[in-house]
Formats: C-alpha cells, structure tokens, sequence
C-alpha cells in the first residue's frame, strides 16, 4: 500500500509549510492575504517561465536553460511583489484596528516567502505524490527507488529556502543593500542548478540534497540575524530567560 | 513513470444461473500482486512452498495452466489473480485441454440423471470453466508484452539459487469488476428496480437469433401435415475460458458443422423447382446459445408448442404456415465434423424414444440407411451406434418434449474426437485447414474432406425428401472451401462480398468474428448470423426482377409476411433483391419470458455487465520501507509543529533585536 509512503512524503514535504501556517499566519487575516497574493505571484512567474519553454521549443530537452530562467522570473516576480507591498502600505493601514499589532516591515517579507513556498512547493510535488496514490512506485523504468523520498526533502528544503529569502530579499531591498539582494539570487540559482544533478543516470541524489541543506541553514542563519535575531538570544531561549519586554 | 500500460488481453467474465455464479472477477480498483514467472513444477512449488511476498499473480505458460495447478493455487492462499500466456505461434498443450464439463449440458439435456463417469463424452474435460473464481484471470496475447513482463521479472523477482528476491519487486494489477453476484435471480431482481425513478442493470440474459430457412414455401392456408417436415439442423456458436479471445476458437467445435450444412443447402438449393414440387420440405435451422444449455434450441421448441412458430398468426394476414412438433418426420444434426478417423462418420440417434414411440426405431433407420447409401457413393464409411445416449445436441430439446424420429451425426464415436473442446486452443491449424498466407483459391485438405460429408448429407437428406428421385447429390468444392475461408479465416471474402449488400460487404473484417452467443438484443443478430442468413437468401432464394435498389426491396420486405427479402451484391456486383422463406426467431432462454429465473427446465445463463477492464505493471517497495518514509514524516511534521510553536511564543526573546520597529 503506497498509502503510507503517500503520507509519509507529503508529511516530509509541506511538514514546516503547515507549522508556519497554523502558528503564525492563520491568525492574522492580513497575513493571510499577503500570502496568497504571493502565491499567485510566484504563480505568474511559472507561467512566463512555461511560456519561454513553449516558445524556444528547440531548448525544450535542455533542462539547464529552463531552471536557469525560471529562477531569474521567480526572482523577477519577488522584486515586484515587494514593490506592490510597499506601495501597500497605506491601504494595509486601513485594515488594521488601532490596538492591534501593525505587521512590520520584517514580517511582510517573511510571509511572501511562505507564499512563494507554498506554491512553489504545491506545484513541484502534487503531482509526484498523486502518482503515488496508486498501488506502484518509481522503478519500473529503470528510476531510482528513493525518487519519492528525495522529492519530498527538496521540496521540504526549498519551502524553508523561499522563506529565508523572502525575509532577506525583502530587509535588503528596504534598506537598499543591494548585494544581499544578489546573495539571494545567486544561492537561488546554485541550489536549483544543484537539483540539475538529479537528471543522471544514476541520480546524484546525495550530491545535490546535502549541499541544498547546507545553503538552507546558511540562509537560515542570515535571515535569523537580518530579522533582529543574534546568538546571545538563542541561548536565552533554550535557558528560558525572559527578553527585553517583560513585566513582573 | 510509474506504470507501464498492459493492452492486449482477454479477461476471464462472470456469468450466472439459477443457482451460481461462474467465472473471474476482480476488486473495485483491481488486483494487485507480485509478479512470479511458472513455466515448470519448481517454479509453481517456489510459489506455493516458499513464496513470502505475496500475494502474487502468476504468469503462467498454458502447459501449466491446468485445474490441477489453479486448484494448488488457490488452495494456497498467496494468488490474487492469474496471467496465462496465449501466444498464436504456441502449440497447444500435448496431452489436450478442455474446460468444459465431461458430459457438457447434461443437465438441462436429455439425460440429467445419467452418471457421467460412465460415458464421458469428454474425458479431458476438468469443468475449469464453471468455476467461481474470487480473483481475475487474464490471457496475454501479445508476444512484446510478454517478453516484457518475463524480463522484469527475470531482473527483479527472480529466486536465483533458491535466494529469496529482495524489495523492490514487479508487480502487476489486473482490473476487471463484474457488477452481477450472486445467481441470475438475484441479479435479474436487483436489475428491475427502480431507484430514483433510474434502472441500473446488473447483467443481461444470454442470447441471439436462430436463423432458419424452408426448401419450399409455405402458407398457413395449407397448414403442414403431420410428418411432413425435415429438419436440418447444426450450431452456429461455442465459447471459451476467455472473453473477446483472438484469435476466435471454435473451428472443430461449431464451424466444421454448420459449414457442412451451408454447403448441403446450396447444393440443395440448386435444383430444379419441379423436383422441389415432388420432395417433402426441409427446414434449415442454425441454432445460437447451445453452448450455454440450448438456449436457442429450447426457445424453438417452446415456441413450437405454443403455435407461435415462425411467428404468431395473425387473422387478415398472408403468413408461414405453423409448424409443431408432431410436423416433424425426421431430425439430422451435424455437430463436429472435422477430424473424421479413417473417413469414418459415426450416426447416433436416442435409444428411449425408439422404445416408447413405435414408429421412430423403423425411421430412424431409415435415416441411417440413407446416410450410409450416400457414404459408399462419396467414400465416407458411415457407422451406427445403438444403445448409446446421444452426445450433447439440440436435439435432446426436441426429443424432451415430444418423441421425433432423429439422428446426429459426428465424426467421433464415444469419446470427442476434439482434444480442446470449448478452449482457446480448437483453431483451424487443428484441423488442416491452415488458410494463413494462402490466398482464397487454395482448397485445404479440411474441405476436401468436409465437402464429402456434405456431400453424404446432401444425398440422404435427398433421398429422404424424395424417395424416388434420382438424382445424384454433390456438394460443390469450391463453395465448401470458400465458406471455411470466410468462417474460420477471413470474412472479407469474394463469397461473403457477393452474398451482401456492397455497403455492408465494405464493413466485413479481416479477421474471423467471434462465435459466442453474446448477450441477447432484441431483434439484432450477431455477425455469425447475420451472415449465416444472408447466405440463406442466396441459397435458397430466387432474384426478383425489376428491383434496383435496396430501399425498394426493403419496402417489399415489409410488405409480404410470408416470404423474406434481402438486398445482395450478387457475383456480378450489380445488386439484386432475393426472395426466400429464411428467417430469425428469438433465441431467448423461455426462463426469461416466463421470469422463472430458477428454472430447471430452461436456460438461465446471464452475463454480467462490467466497466472496463485493464492491466499495468509496475514495481512495489517493502512494507518496510513505506513505514520508514510514514514515521520519518510524521517525524518532521511533529518537529516542525513544536518548533515554530516555540518559536512563535518566543518570539519576543528571540528576535529583540529587530532593525526596525513597527510603524
């Protein structure tokens, strides 16, 4: 019964997706909304992508042009939702009641980054995982057995990714530091071209995910410090020490 | 990626009586099993002794398809379906293969209560085909897809050494649910009921047309005297395992009779009407559904009795003249005629009836004298068998219900001469009669031989019908071997062409039609009878002049309600418009029209009705390893979740450093 590996894949694949979702968005009617919208977003980005691979049908087989680009319209895609947000700002105001929490600027960058992950995630595994409905698994063409397992860890690994980006894109686009901009456009482009591994026969699965982990927690680490996060705070955390705001 | 499409097959149906259901099904979303290749007894013992990944679906070559194994099998517990290898450049399995029943249709025959064991008329009979099985059988006749399935399985599940084969291995899913269970009245109640103003239909009785034809006309202004009828009978249909199996099978079983008899009538056909006017009248009759316990036979009969046949007299009408039981003065059947030992014919006729009814031991025998006459003038040694109960023929309905003096002929004596009756295997090649690659002119030995047959049949049916005529009757070569041709080989022939209308002569197929009897629709003949009726036209029929068009002789058709119309091609490809006495008449199980679906009198098979069916192969991983990849999900799902929550509600701590404040 494949049911179990179903489940396991999909649990693997959208595990922090759904975390993030119920603790720190759902609650929030606006955050909810900035996350579809960057969903869609990201979802425009696929279509001019699948465009450009309709039209230079001659490319078609060359998989390396194709992630290259997409990578450049996601990107793309990210810069105009923040351009969209900023400009935002007043009407997001509106919504707001006075005693509530304003989302901050921090914030914003962090929730199109789970909308970017959640449809990019949505997208590259649905399918892989409709397929596995059935009673069959991957091999029968001569494909590796662990195609399910390692799919649901990279989509695992780029739903983090995305987030991590979102937060860095987002602070250095506010505070016009341009090359953490390009940090995050360049680490898009290494881990996507590292997925270009997968595509031998036999897959380098191992030399494509373990690199992607590590430039996730990387990307982790950076976005943790851009979002007011140092390590003197970790420790208070994991010592139970009350921060800055608390009263007696 | 997954899966790999499995396309040419024959799946095993459901079919239902009174009392069971017979044949294969499959669960709602199909049968999954491992692959497992059973070419010899130690691959079959691997399976059944050690086999620990089950279930499986084995691929079984035909020599190893036996009840015995499928018993073994299935006692075993670990199959969850069949695959049977049937490949047409296979020979069939040496020592025979019948799946059908040592003494077929006994029981709604003439001697229900005769022990079998006595006179089994076929010994190789194991009764596989009456079965209930719980799970699909599939053949495969295709040779790329097998090569295919016997690769994977060589590569992934193959036990090397007496190794066990490790994870992941092929494994295939066969798919085919019958909507029916149970028995037919179940189902036939379950079919009529309405539910939400909607009928659903869970299978339909089985059945067609019986097609007949009259020598000489008749009217019911001069009704038919007792005594005064011939019948000529044969069967047009048989079955196998299998449903919609290619090639068709069949060739000893029906083809050999019923093509003898189409040569007799077109022989007969041929003479003189004034030597017409002196022969007592024959009937022609093609019979569908015996195979399933005489079904067309029995509904003839019935219909006799209640003076609706050919049809229903209707007062202000020109119509047939009825015809009864106590009509009929003699009954020659053909049955399986092709593998005729040392020329031998071999004539069998009801040793009950000869007792109770004077008159129809001295008939009876005069039938044979007339058949062993026409022998000696043709080179066939015509045999008799008394004291023996006759093999499975329509005429055990017959004689059910009335005492008819009556003969069926064979080319066996006691035993079957057909080693694969009712199985995929009776094919043409068993009976020299190889038309592959020839072209239509090439005369296979089979109809050699059949066209003296006819040729005998020809005589006596003549002598018969007319004591004192002297003609010599013989069938013509040429269309014996062009009508083995059509049926058993190729139906896009010159004679099938000639004997319909070009627009359907255009849609003729290259290959043979199957001979079962299908399920039966009102008025609407399957292929077989369709065309076993058009050749009846032309046979017995004489060409109306002045009539062009097919429209037109139509109109005609509807007009008369005595004779019958037909548009043909004729040889010269102008059409024309045939008149003749040939007809349909409901081949219906009586079970049906009385709703007395436990009878035991009359037919009950039904088939059920499915959606679809299909194959695929593909691989499976362990239990095993599914359980990893669930824990380790739910793992990291558990992890993220307390996490993030922590992180949420620490926010506060963890993040105090925020570079920019809240506007």
């Amino acid at each position: 019964m494949t049911t179990m590996s179903l489940f396991g894949a999909t649990f693997i694949a959208f595990g922090p997706l759904i975390a993030m979702f119920i603790f720190t968005i759902v609650k929030d009617p606006l955050k909810v909304i900035i996350m579809i919208a960057g969903s869609f977003f990201w979802l425009l980005s696929l279509l001019l992508s699948s465009l450009l691979w309709v039209i230079v049908s001659p490319l078609q087989d060359e998989l390396a042009f194709a992630v290259i680009f997409s990578v450049i319209f996601q990107e793309l895609f990210r810069l105009a939702y923040y351009k969209l947000l900023r400009k935002a700002d007043d009407g997001m105001q509106q919504f707001t009641d006075v005693d509530q929490d304003v989302i901050s600027k921090n914030q914003t960058g962090y929730v199109a980054g789970v909308g970017f992950a959640l449809m990019s995630s949505t997208m590259s595994t649905v399918n892989i995982l409709a397929d596995h409905s059935g009673p069959g698994t991957v091999g029968i063409n001569g494909d590796d057995e662990l195609f399910l397992l390692t799919s649901a860890f990279f989509t695992c690994c780029f739903t983090l990714l995305h987030t991590f980006w979102g937060v860095i894109f987002f602070y250095g686009m506010d505070k016009k530091k341009y090359l953490m901009v390009l940090g995050v456009v360049v680490s898009h482009l290494a881990v996507s071209c590292l997925t270009l591994l997968n595509q031998y026969d036999p897959p380098m699965y191992m030399a494509s995910l373990i690199p992607s982990y590590v430039i996730m927690v990387l990307m982790g680490t950076w976005a943790y410090y851009v979002a007011g996060g140092s390590f003197q705070n970790v420790l208070a955390f994991f010592t139970c020490k009350h921060g800055g705001y608390d009263f007696d | 990626m997954i899966y790999v499409g499995i396309n040419y097959f024959s799946p095993c149906i459901r079919r239902l009586n009174a009392t069971h259901q017979i044949g294969c099904t499959s669960a709602i979303h199909g049968n999954t099993g491992v692959l497992h290749y059973i070419d010899n007894d130690a691959s079959l013992n691997w399976l059944v002794n050690k086999g620990p990944h089950g279930p499986y679906i084995p691929l079984m070559t035909a020599d190893m398809f036996t009840f015995k194994n499928l018993q073994m099998l299935q006692k075993s517990g670990k199959i969850n379906g069949i695959m049977v290898i049937h490949l047409a450049d296979q020979a069939p399995p040496s020592g025979g293969f019948s799946p059908d029943y040592q003494c077929p249709n006994q029981e709604y025959g003439l001697y229900p209560d005769s022990d079998c064991s006595q006179f089994p008329w076929n010994p190789l009979g194991s009764g596989m085909m009456y079965v209930d099985y719980e799970y699909p059988i599939f053949a495969m006749t295709d040779e790329n897809e097998v090569r295919h399935l016997i690769q994977y399985y060589y590569k992934e599940n193959n036990p090397v050494n007496d190794t066990i084969p490790e994870y992941p291995l092929c494994a295939v899913q066969l798919s085919d649910r019958m909507h029916a269970a149970k028995d037919t009245e179940t189902c036939m109640r379950r079919s009529s009921r309405y539910t939400n103003m909607e009928q659903f239909v869970y299978c339909d009785p089985l059945g067609n047309q019986n097609v007949f034809g009259f020598l000489k006309p008749t009217n019911k202004s001069e009704p038919l005297q007792n005594n005064s009828l011939i019948i000529a009978a044969s069967k047009l249909d048989s079955d196998t395992l299998f449903y919609n199996m290619s090639p068709v099978a069949g060739a000893e079983n029906d083809v050999t009779g019923f093509v003898t008899l189409l040569s007799v009538i077109e022989a007969l056909g041929r003479l003189s009407q004034e030597t017409k006017d002196n022969m007592s009248n024959i009937m022609f009759t093609f019979f569908q559904g015996e195979s399933w316990d005489y079904i067309g036979s029995s509904r003839m009969v019935y219909d006799m009795q209640r003076d609706s046949f050919p049809n229903v007299l209707v007062e202000d009408l020109d119509q047939p003249a009825l015809v009864s039981l106590s009509h009929i003065s003699h009954f020659l059947e053909l049955r399986q005629l092709g593998l005729l030992n040392a020329s031998k014919l071999w004539v069998h006729s009801d040793p009950r009836s000869q007792q109770v009814d004077p008159r129809v031991g001295p008939e009876n025998k005069k039938i044979y004298d007339a058949l062993h006459a026409a022998g000696v003038q043709n080179d066939i040694d015509v045999n008799r068998i008394i004291n023996t109960a006759l093999p499975p023929a329509s005429l055990q309905q017959f004689l059910k219900r009335g005492n008819i003096s009556g003969v069926v002929v064979t080319d066996h004596e006691h035993k079957f001469a057909n080693r694969f009756y009712q199985s995929r295997f009776d094919l043409p090649g068993l009976l020299n009669a190889d038309y592959d690659n020839q072209t239509e002119e090439y005369i296979s030995p089979l109809a050699e031989q059949l066209n003296n047959v006819s040729s005998v049949i020809a005589q006596a049916l003549y002598t018969l019908a007319y004591p004192n005529g002297t003609d010599v009757m013989k069938t013509d070569l040429t269309v014996t071997n062009q009508l083995l041709y059509c049926f058993m080989y190729r139906p896009n022939c010159t004679l099938l062409r000639t004997v319909l209308s070009s627009d359907n002569a255009r849609k003729l197929a290259n290959r043979a039609y199957s001979r079962y009897v299908g399920v039966y629709r009102a008025d609407v003949k399957n292929q077989n009878s369709f065309l076993v009726s058009h050749l009846l036209h032309y046979y017995l029929g004489e060409a109306i002049p002045n009539v062009t068009n097919k429209e037109h002789c139509h109109d005609l058709d509807m007009k008369d309600a005595v004779y019958a119309y037909g548009y043909i091609s004729g040889v010269d490809g102008n059409g024309s418009c045939v008149r003749s006495m040939s007809y349909e008449s409901p081949a219906l199980s009586p079970a049906f029209l009385l709703e007395d679906w436990t009878s035991t009198e009359y037919s009950t098979w039904t088939e059920s009705r499915w959606t679809g069916y299909s194959a695929r192969a593909f691989y499976v991983s362990s239990k095993a390893q599914q359980t990893i990849i669930l824990s380790i999900g739910v793992i990291i799902l558990l992890v993220s979740l307390v996490t993030v929550y922590f992180i949420d509600k620490k926010s506060d701590i963890l993040f105090s450093q925020e570079r920019e404040s809240s506007y």
